[in-house]
């Protein structure tokens, strides 16, 4: 009560300090938060595109992605991998290189089949078309937009597939152009074919045969546990990959944005720390006269201490307090609605990057920055307050 | 009397006034020392990160400047070039090196598989002088001249296609008539780049070889390197009027994420330096108005035997341009030792497939400018100034009777 008087006593001052942690700390949460949301908007945004959150492949595929490391038995091994508990959908893939010819024109890429049905619950690619439209069956190709613009090809145009089959011989598949999509993705947009599974497996002589199945969960957070479920199902030469090994530039680049910004944050914390050190400097050298008088009616020193360390506390409480108060209702509306983030896809153009940046508050971030402060401000009182122990009452109370 | 302000009394008027309370003013001197020791390093660290992705996309066959023809871009093929006059030498202010060359979309098959990649025809003496080739690991054998029969591809390649030095590969692209064309090639050489994309992309021979499987004398780019990224729109200029048929365009024009990238960045920097500064001035006004509050009586005497508001205003300026001076000579001293620490780089290899996204490469070297230096220095005294305004007013406002009879 006594310590809470004293920050008071000197209010422009306290204010200016509490303002001074208040800053940071809001900085800080908002930082966190933006950088939270714009991790999972990311990790969102590519997974969903296209990679799924987890696939199943043969266990040399990953590194090697040839026609030759397959699933057999898809269709079985895909219904098991749907009644899994977490599994929400499966979606079975064959994946080959191949000479692509419009006319005259000739350029390799991925031919991808696929199940247009499945595709389109688990794949926001399906619906990043710019013209025509999604697969539907039969002899049908959806192809990226910078491929279509080398190809010269558009809706209605016959695209000629020339591969090699497992076995080395030829692999040729004749189907129509219904579809062209734009993801902003180079990769795909310059190097992607899709076309319905059937079609490619009859055209690649693969039987009931494909190169992954991608899986989507319920949760994220709880793919380990889906994992160990797979894995379980699994035959020895199938692996199951989580979005982390199918994505490392993300998870990298992830964690580079992540040090970068401790580093940053930490330096923050240290200069507001040396501006809190400076007000209990001054609010004990202030109040000498009054410290002296204490020590000379009999309080010990540890006492003062104890004092002046409950008014650093309460320093950082009402600090925390304040940044919190104005912080929550923006972040919960953050959370919401976003900040759109129109005119930033070139810089984010090479990750897949969602429309709006949303807030992501989490309990334990918005509990740790506080507690940062509480900390730091405890050790910045400390420092000027051991002072107090060798002071001297009879020359403290001389003191003006 | 009221003619001149009495600069050095007020200058000795603030330093004592500092020195009185040493105790805080280390701490605040320390604080402003840290704030501009780091945001100098970041500052450099961040010079640095542009520095590579300029190399980085630069080297990437771009060049600083490109003429291509029109439609190039969207139709990469051999109909889409153009004919380089004979002995053609590029007379540009600040030229580094030059090169031209032909590239195509194309496949490349060996006995095990298949793939989609650039074909790029080169002359191999120009293209060591610009290009990332000058600083690839080779294995085996370089071209030796444009019209050097062999390829060379990238290890990553290599691997897909399970195939070795010395061994034949067959290329198949699209010829000048349109119609495709194939031809066997054995392989000189395999590099290893900084990046697998790279060598998964750029297959390699000679200039005039690919002209001769396309059936064309064109070339399909020109590509310029300069000593000074500055130069570069002048550069443009001047090959775009030489090439009057043509495009001639910069990086920033051919590699749009980049160019963002690479704003992004500048703009990063005052944000950053922005946000260090709002947490300095909490401290330096509390601080301020302290020592402005502590000598009321004092300020209230000046002011009783007359000293002109004015005068007094700036004394209180000076205090906190003075400290503020000095904290921020420190500090860049202390950042410039941080960047001489760091200038063997910050190794970031543990981050490969990330750092390729943010057009970095394995290690992070510091480059401090001196613009920068100067930057910091002119802004954090900008600050020192906005700082003092609110304690300055203050010291204004004290009434001399009153602050007497305190």
């Amino acid at each position: 009560m006594i310590a809470w008087r004293n920050l008071w006593r000197n209010r422009r001052r306290t204010l200016f300090t509490a303002g001074s942690i208040a800053f940071a700390c809001l900085l800080l949460m908002f930082s966190r938060s933006l950088q939270l949301g714009s991790y999972t908007g990311m990790i969102d945004a590519a997974t969903e595109l296209f990679a799924g959150h987890a696939q199943v492949q043969h266990r040399d595929f990953l590194d090697d992605p040839r026609l030759r490391y397959r699933i057999d038995n898809a269709t079985d091994l895909a219904r098991q991998l749907a009644s899994l508990p977490g599994v929400v959908q499966v979606a079975p893939r064959g994946q080959a290189f191949a000479l692509l010819s419009v006319d005259e024109r000739s350029f390799g890429a991925q031919v991808m089949g696929v199940e247009p049905a499945a595709e389109q619950a688990i794949s926001t690619l399906p619906t990043s078309l710019v013209a025509g439209r999604y697969l539907a069956s039969g002899d049908e190709a959806y192809i990226g937009s910078t491929l279509a613009r080398n190809l010269g090809a558009a809706p209605g145009d016959e695209l000629v597939v020339l591969g090699t089959g497992p076995e080395g011989g030829v692999a040729a598949l004749a189907v129509t152009v219904v579809g062209i999509f734009q993801t902003g993705q180079v990769e795909l947009d310059r190097g992607l074919v899709q076309v319905p599974l059937d079609t490619f497996q009859q055209g690649f002589y693969l039987d009931n045969q494909v190169h992954q199945l991608a899986l989507a969960v319920d949760d994220l957070a709880a793919l380990e546990t889906v994992r160990g479920d797979v894995e379980a199902l699994l035959p020895p030469e199938l692996a199951f990959r989580s979005w982390q090994q199918l994505m490392p530039d993300v998870v990298q680049a992830i964690a580079i944005d992540r040090a970068s910004n401790r580093l940053f944050y930490g330096i923050l914390v240290l200069v507001v720390l040396f501006s809190i050190v400076n007000t209990f400097i001054m609010t004990v050298f202030e109040r000498t006269r009054e410290f002296g008088m204490l020590l000379a009616i009999g309080m010990r020193p540890w006492r003062l201490i104890g004092m002046l360390q409950l008014e650093a506390l309460w320093l950082a409480v009402l600090g925390s307090v304040i940044a919190g108060l104005l912080a929550v209702p923006m972040l919960a509306w953050l959370s919401q609605v976003g900040i759109p983030m129109a005119g930033m896809e070139d810089l984010m153009g090479g990750f897949a990057f969602p429309s709006h940046l949303k807030a992501e508050i989490s309990l334990v971030q918005m509990g740790a920055i506080p507690l940062v402060f509480v900390i730091g401000c405890q050790m910045s009182a400390l420092l000027p307050a051991l002072r107090l122990r060798r002071l001297d009452p009879v020359e403290a109370l001389r003191a003006d | 009397m009221r003619t001149s302000v009495p600069v050095k009394v007020l200058a000795q008027l603030s330093a004592r006034n500092l020195w009185r309370h040493r105790r805080r003013n280390v701490m605040l001197l320390g604080a402003i020392v840290l704030a501009v020791a780091f945001v100098l390093l970041a500052n450099s660290l961040l010079r640095g990160w542009q520095a590579q992705m300029l190399d980085t996309v630069v080297a990437n066959l771009t060049g600083h400047v490109k003429v291509l023809a029109p439609g190039y871009r969207d139709d990469p093929s051999i109909q889409r070039g153009f004919e380089l006059p004979a002995e053609y030498q590029p007379d540009l202010p600040g030229l580094d090196g030059w090169t031209s060359r032909v590239r195509v979309p194309g496949v490349i098959l060996s006995e095990r598989d298949t793939r989609g990649v650039q074909l790029v025809g080169i002359d191999p003496a120009q293209e060591l002088q610009i290009s990332f080739l000058a600083d690839v690991l080779l294995e085996g054998e370089f071209l030796a001249s444009p019209a050097d029969r062999r390829v060379l591809i990238g290890a990553a390649l290599a691997e897909q296609l399970e195939t070795h030095i010395g061994r034949r590969i067959v290329l198949m692209t699209q010829g000048s008539d349109g119609r495709n064309r194939e031809a066997g090639y054995r392989i000189a050489g395999i590099y290893r780049a900084s990046s697998e994309s790279l060598e998964k992309v750029f297959v390699f021979t000679g200039r005039e070889v690919l002209q001769t499987l396309l059936d064309s004398e064109a070339v399909t780019e020109l590509s310029v390197r300069l000593v000074d990224n500055g130069q570069r729109d002048q550069a443009r200029e001047l090959l775009q009027r030489q090439f009057a048929e043509q495009e001639a365009s910069t990086w920033d024009e051919l590699e749009p994420m980049a160019a963002s990238m690479f704003r992004f960045v500048d703009t990063a920097m005052l944000i950053w330096f922005s946000i260090m500064m709002a947490a300095l001035a909490f401290g330096l006004v509390n601080t301020l108005v302290t020592s402005v509050m502590e000598r009321t009586r004092e300020l209230g005497m000046l002011r009783a035997i007359g000293m002109q508001p004015g005068v007094l205003l700036l004394q209180v300026v000076m205090e906190s341009l003075m400290i503020v001076f000095l904290g921020v000579l420190l500090g860049i001293g202390a950042g410039m030792l941080a960047v001489y620490a760091l200038a063997d780089g910050i190794d970031l290899s543990q981050w490969t497939a990330g750092i390729e996204s943010y057009y970095m490469s394995s290690v992070l070297v510091p480059v401090l400018l001196p613009y920068d230096v100067l930057r910091v220095l002119v802004l954090s005294l900008l600050f020192g100034l906005l700082a003092s305004a609110f304690p300055a007013w203050r010291a204004v406002r004290v009434e001399p009777l009153d602050a007497m009879r305190r």
